[in-house]
C-alpha cells in the first residue's frame, strides 16, 4: 500500500521578535526592569497560545538596541522553550540599526514563503539616534517586512510616537502606550496573547480590498485610568 | 514529456477536506473541486474561498467558481478544436475571452445569490455543510453555456427575490422595493418573456452625491426597446451598467443584441453596455437592481453594500486545467499550486510565479479587474503528454516543511497511481489530505488529479468517488 505522498510535514513557522530599546533612559524609573518583568510574566500566556494552535510553531527571538544593536536571543526558540534573560540599559538609541538587523532575518532565505506573517514588537521610550528611516526602509522593502505584524509600545511621554507609527506603517493601528509598570505588563501581555493568536491563524483574504493589515489586529483592552503614571 | 499526444486521453479525480482549524473554529470547508470527462478530454477546477471574516460566503463563492469554470471549459471544448493546429485561436480565447467570461459569470452568480439570500434571509448565511455544493439560485450547476462569452441564464432563478409585501407600487406596472439590506429592486413586468438583468457598480473610491432617483414611468422607454431611465443612477463618472439580455423561450433574436449606440449613454459619465440594448422583441420584461452608495439610503432604508463589498463576501481563488489530446490549458487566479508531473517523476510548474501571493493575501475573483490577474498557460503537447497534472489549494503546500518536500507529491502520486490505479488513490485522498491538514497547515486542503488514462490504469469509467457530495 502506498505511503502518504510528499516529504516531511510541519506546522507553519511564526517568527515573533522582541525589539527592545536598551538606551540609557530605559534605566530611569525602573523602565528596563518593568520591561523584563513584563516579558517574563507574558511567557506562560504566550506558551498557552502556542499550545492552542498546533498548526503554528511560534519561534521567539529578541533583539536589543542602544549603541548599535545585537541579538539578545538569536536562535529562533519555540515558545515552549522560551526563557527570558534580563536586559540592562545603557547608551544611545540606534533603532535604525535594529531594524536593519531584523530585516536581515526576514529575507527569503532564511525565511520561507510558507511561514506565517512574523510578529515584530518594537518597544522604546525615546527617539532614535541613528538613521531610523534607512533601517525602516530596508525592513519595509522586504516582502516579509511589509507583511509582518508590526506592533509598538511607547514607554512614557518622551517616546517618539511618530517614529513608532512609521514603524507600524498602518494608520489603523496605533502604538500602545505604557506610562507605568502595570500598563507595560498589560501591553506586553496583550501582544503576547491576543496579537500572537491572531497572527498564528490568519485567514486568507483578497489583496487590496480589505484593511491595510493582512492580519486583523485585535483591539487592545483599555486599562484602568492610572493616576499612578510615572513615566 | 511522455507518450505520443495523439492517443492521449485523460481521467480526473479530486477531493477536498475540511481543515482542522476550520473544525475548531466552526467554519465550513471553504474549498471546492469538481471536474468533467468527455471523449477523453478532462477539465478539473479547484477553488479556495477566503477565510477572512469579510468573506463569510466564500464557500459558496468557491462552489460558483468551480461551476462557472467547468461550464466555460465545457463550452470551449464544444466549440473549439483543442488541437495544435488551432493553437493561435486557443491562445486568443484563453488570453482575451476566457478570463473575462469566468469573472463575469462568477460575479453574476454571486450577485444573484446575494440578492436572493438577502431578500429571504437577511441575517442568515446559506447553509454550507461539509461536502455540499450550495444551492445556486442563478441556475443549475450543469447549465449549458450557449457559447463562449454568451452564457445562458435561468430567468426564474435570476429574478430578484424581494418580498412583495415591501414593494410599494409607484407607477402602474412598476414596483420598487427595498429589502432589509437596502437593496432596491424594481421590476417592469410589461409582458413576461424577455428578461434583462443587470446591476450598476459605482467605481472604486467614488460615491454618489445623491441617492438614486426613483424610477418614473417615463424612464422606461419600452417603445424603443431599450432600458434607459431605470438604470439612470447617480451621475457619477465611471458608473457602469452591466447586464445581459434573455429572450423568451419561444423567441430568438435575429441577431445578437445590438451594439450600444451613441444614444445608449444615459447620463453624463455613465456607460451602458451593449447587452442592455435589447432586441426588438415585444413583451420584454426588464428587471434591475440599484445599489445605493455607502452611508446613503433612500426613504430610510439602510445603506446597501456596494457590489464590490458583496463580491468580497464570496471571494475565492480559482485553478483550472483543461486537458485535451494535444493541448493543456491552465488558468489560475490567486494562490494554490499547479504541478505537471512527467513520466520520470520530474515536476514542473506551468504557471509563472506570482510573488504577491504570500502572507495569506491573494489575488481573487472578487477584486477589481480580477480577469486581468488570471494567469494563463497553454501547453502544446508536441513532445508528448505528461503523466499527471495536480491542482492543489495552498493549504497543501503550506503543510510541508519546504518546497522540495511538497514537490515530492508529484513522483509519489505517480508511483501510487501506477501501483494501485487512480481509483484506489482517490479513495485514499481523504486520509492523506486530512493527515496533511492535521500535521501541517490546519487549513482546508483540496487536491485534484488529472491523469493520462494509461497511467490511471484500473480506474473506473466515470469515477467520482472523490467528488463533493
Amino acid at each position: 500500500m502506498a505511503k502518504r505522498p510528499g516529504g516531511e510535514m510541519a506546522a507553519r513557522p511564526l517568527h515573533f521578535m522582541w525589539i527592545a530599546d536598551c538606551s540609557g533612559s530605559m534605566g530611569v524609573d525602573g523602565k528596563i526592569q518593568a520591561l523584563n518583568n513584563g516579558i517574563r510574566e507574558a511567557i506562560p500566556h504566550m506558551r498557552e497560545v502556542a499550545r492552542e494552535n498546533p498548526n503554528a510553531d511560534v519561534l521567539v527571538r529578541a533583539l536589543k538596541f542602544s549603541n548599535g544593536a545585537q541579538w539578545h536571543l538569536a536562535q529562533p526558540t519555540l515558545a515552549e522553550d522560551f526563557e527570558w534573560t534580563d536586559l540592562a540599559a545603557d547608551g544611545v538609541t540606534d533603532m535604525g540599526k535594529a531594524l536593519t538587523m531584523v530585516a536581515d532575518q526576514l529575507k527569503i532565505p532564511p525565511m520561507t514563503d510558507r511561514a506565517l506573517p512574523p510578529v515584530l514588537v518594537l518597544i522604546s521610550d525615546g527617539q532614535p539616534t541613528d538613521d531610523f528611516g534607512a533601517g525602516l526602509k530596508t525592513l519595509l522593502d522586504l516582502p516579509w517586512g511589509k507583511k509582518a505584524v508590526r506592533m509598538a509600545i511607547a514607554i512614557g511621554e518622551d517616546a517618539d510616537h511618530e517614529v513608532l507609527q512609521r514603524f507600524i506603517n498602518n494608520p489603523e493601528v496605533a502604538p500602545l502606550q505604557a506610562n507605568n509598570p502595570e500598563a507595560l505588563v498589560r501591553q506586553i501581555k496583550f501582544i503576547s496573547t491576543a496579537v500572537l493568536k491572531a497572527a498564528s491563524s490568519p485567514p486568507s483574504q483578497a489583496a487590496g480590498v480589505g484593511p491595510v493589515a493582512n492580519v486583523p489586529i485585535p483591539q487592545p483592552v483599555a486599562g484602568p485610568d492610572d493616576a499612578s503614571d510615572v513615566w | 514529456m511522455g507518450v505520443n499526444s495523439l492517443s492521449v486521453q485523460w481521467r480526473a479525480v479530486g477531493k477536498r477536506v475540511r481543515g482542522v482549524s476550520h473544525v475548531q473554529s466552526g467554519k465550513p470547508c471553504q474549498d471546492a473541486v469538481d471536474w468533467w470527462e468527455q471523449e477523453g478530454v478532462a477539465a478539473l477546477v479547484v477553488a479556495d474561498g477566503h477565510g477572512s471574516d469579510r468573506s463569510p460566503r466564500s464557500d459558496v463563492g468557491a462552489a460558483f467558481a468551480v461551476d462557472v469554470a467547468l461550464n466555460a471549459l465545457r463550452s470551449l471544448h464544444a466549440n473549439s478544436d483543442l488541437a495544435l493546429a488551432n493553437l493561435r485561436a486557443l491562445k486568443h480565447l484563453a488570453d482575451e475571452q476566457l478570463p473575462r467570461l469566468l469573472v463575469r459569470d462568477w460575479r453574476d452568480r454571486v450577485l444573484a445569490h446575494h440578492a436572493a439570500t438577502v431578500a429571504t434571509t437577511p441575517t442568515t448565511l446559506p447553509e454550507g455543510a461539509e461536502g455540499a455544493v450550495p444551492t445556486d439560485p442563478a441556475g443549475p450547476a450543469d447549465e449549458p453555456v450557449s457559447g463562449l462569452g454568451v452564457p445562458a441564464a435561468s430567468a426564474d432563478a435570476r429574478r430578484p427575490c424581494a418580498d412583495a409585501a415591501q414593494e410599494p407600487d409607484l407607477t402602474p406596472g412598476m414596483r420598487l422595493s427595498s429589502n432589509p439590506a437596502g437593496l432596491r429592486s424594481f421590476a417592469l413586468p410589461t409582458v413576461p418573456g424577455c428578461v434583462a438583468e443587470g446591476r450598476v457598480r459605482l467605481p472604486p473610491n467614488r460615491s454618489s452625491s445623491a441617492p438614486p432617483p426613483a424610477p418614473e414611468a417615463g424612464d422606461v422607454l419600452v417603445q424603443r426597446m431599450r432600458l434607459s431611465g431605470s438604470f439612470a443612477l447617480p451621475t457619477v463618472p465611471g458608473c457602469v451598467a452591466e447586464g445581459r439580455v434573455r429572450l423568451p423561450p419561444n423567441r430568438s433574436s435575429s441577431a445578437s443584441p445590438p451594439a450600444p449606440e451613441a444614444g445608449g449613454v444615459l447620463v453624463q459619465g455613465m456607460r451602458l453596455s451593449g447587452s442592455f440594448a435589447l432586441p426588438t422583441v415585444p413583451g420584454c420584461v426588464a428587471e434591475g437592481r440599484v445599489r445605493l452608495p455607502p452611508n446613503r439610503s433612500s426613504s430610510g432604508s439602510p445603506p446597501a453594500p456596494e457590489a464590490g463589498d458583496v463580491l468580497v463576501q464570496y471571494g475565492s481563488t480559482l485553478l483550472t486545467v483543461l486537458a485535451g489530446p494535444e493541448v493543456l490549458l491552465f488558468l489560475q487566479l490567486g494562490d494554490g499550486d499547479i504541478l505537471v508531473v512527467a513520466d520520470d517523476g520530474t515536476v514542473t510548474r506551468p504557471m509563472p510565479e506570482d510573488s504577491r501571493l504570500m502572507a495569506n493575501e491573494t489575488t481573487s475573483l472578487c477584486t477589481v479587474d480580477a480577469w486581468r490577474e488570471i494567469r494563463v498557460a497553454l501547453y502544446p503537447l508536441v513532445e508528448g503528454a505528461p503523466a499527471l497534472i495536480l491542482l492543489a489549494t495552498d493549504g497543501y503546500a503550506n503543510s510541508f516543511v519546504s518546497e522540495q518536500d511538497f514537490l515530492r507529491v508529484g513522483p509519489d502520486y505517480l508511483q501510487a497511481i501506477r501501483e494501485e490505479g487512480l481509483a484506489a488513490v482517490a479513495s485514499r485522498l481523504d486520509e492523506w489530505l486530512a493527515d496533511a491538514s492535521t500535521q501541517g497547515s490546519g487549513d482546508d486542503i483540496t487536491l485534484g488529479i488529472v491523469a493520462r488514462s494509461d497511467v490511471a490504469e484500473g480506474a473506473q469509467h466515470g469515477l467520482k468517488e472523490g467528488a463533493p457530495s
